[in-house]
């Protein structure tokens, strides 16, 4: 395990990534991971029975993208693999089909192997998911 | 005043619940790296994720929601409720809203296509707390996947009842 090469200070933010995922992206997701629940998938019972303006985003689907920020920064700057070790992370707002979430972070901070991160996603400055994320470089 | 820890909530946070076993599959890693867009070959192609280093095709990290879901959605389809997801596993209380809390997730190694993994699921802790509009009670699950008698993902997840 080597140490976090200097490159890699507390304050650097990560380079955004952005996605709008749409119904098909909705439907792989809950197929990949065999979630049945209707409100990914079913507009009219989603919107008229459930209240929702649209189809949910699912958390663990921004939680994915979230991972993905920090471990394709790192990455790319690095030019070697990181793991990830721990992942807080908490919803605090729904995120709909075709909205634009951008996934954003920053370096917490370095020590040893292990970086930590900031991380949030957000839709038009509205935060809908944040966490805290460390990883391991290998 | 009004509680939802009632002797209905403690006999119920008194259950166990069954170990439950999955096998991955390369196909499932490979359904959920697709799904989520990685192009890493690691994640399709055994010959790549053994040149990288990993014993057979890698999953990414998050696809341990993929263990959290299958064996409670995987159910006869008479066993699950109108909006297709199954029962919620909540005390049997009046309860007028959920929540999810935060999610902490601890990752130790990788999952990778062959592992039989041992998922177990218990409730840690159970608190009440008193908010502007009455009671919220606090659940706290822990899941934890374990591959060869070691973990491999520990998650724990907060649920909020009022």
């Amino acid at each position: 395990m080597a140490d976090v090469p200097g490159a890699i200070r507390a304050g650097d933010k990560l380079a955004a990534l952005r996605r709008t995922p749409d119904a098909v992206d909705l439907f792989q997701f809950s197929a990949a991971i065999w979630l049945t629940h209707r409100i990914h998938y079913d507009v009219p019972y989603t919107t008229e029975v459930e209240g929702h303006p649209g189809l949910p985003v699912h958390g663990p689907l921004q939680a994915v993208y979230l991972e993905q920020l920090v471990r394709s920064d790192l990455e790319s700057r690095l030019g070697t693999r990181v793991r990830l070790v721990r992942f807080r992370y908490r919803h605090v707002a729904p995120a709909y089909v075709g909205e634009t979430l951008s996934c954003r972070g920053r370096v917490a901070s370095v020590d040893g192997d292990r970086i930590s991160c900031e991380v949030w996603a957000e839709v038009d400055e509205r935060r809908t998911t944040i966490g805290e994320l460390d990883v391991a470089v290998t | 005043m009004a509680t939802l820890l009632t002797d209905a909530t403690r006999r119920w946070a008194d259950r166990t619940y069954p170990v439950q076993h999955v096998t991955v599959a390369a196909g499932d890693i490979r359904r959920f790296a697709m799904a989520t867009g990685e192009t890493d070959p690691i994640h399709f192609d055994p010959e790549a994720a053994r040149a990288a280093g990993f014993r057979d095709v890698v999953a990414p990290p998050m696809f341990y929601v993929y263990l959290r879901v299958l064996p409670n959605h995987l159910r006869p389809r008479d066993q699950l409720e109108p909006d297709g997801s199954p029962s919620e596993d909540i005390p049997p209380v009046a309860i007028t809203g959920a929540m999810a809390g935060e999610t902490e997730l601890e990752v130790d190694g990788y999952l990778c296509a062959g592992d039989e993994v041992a998922c177990h699921k218990r409730l840690v802790d159970l608190t009440e707390k008193v908010g502007r509009s009455g009671p919220l009670l606090f659940l706290l699950f822990e899941y934890r996947y374990e591959v060869a008698g070691r973990t491999v993902v520990r998650e724990r997840f907060t649920r909020i009842l009022r």
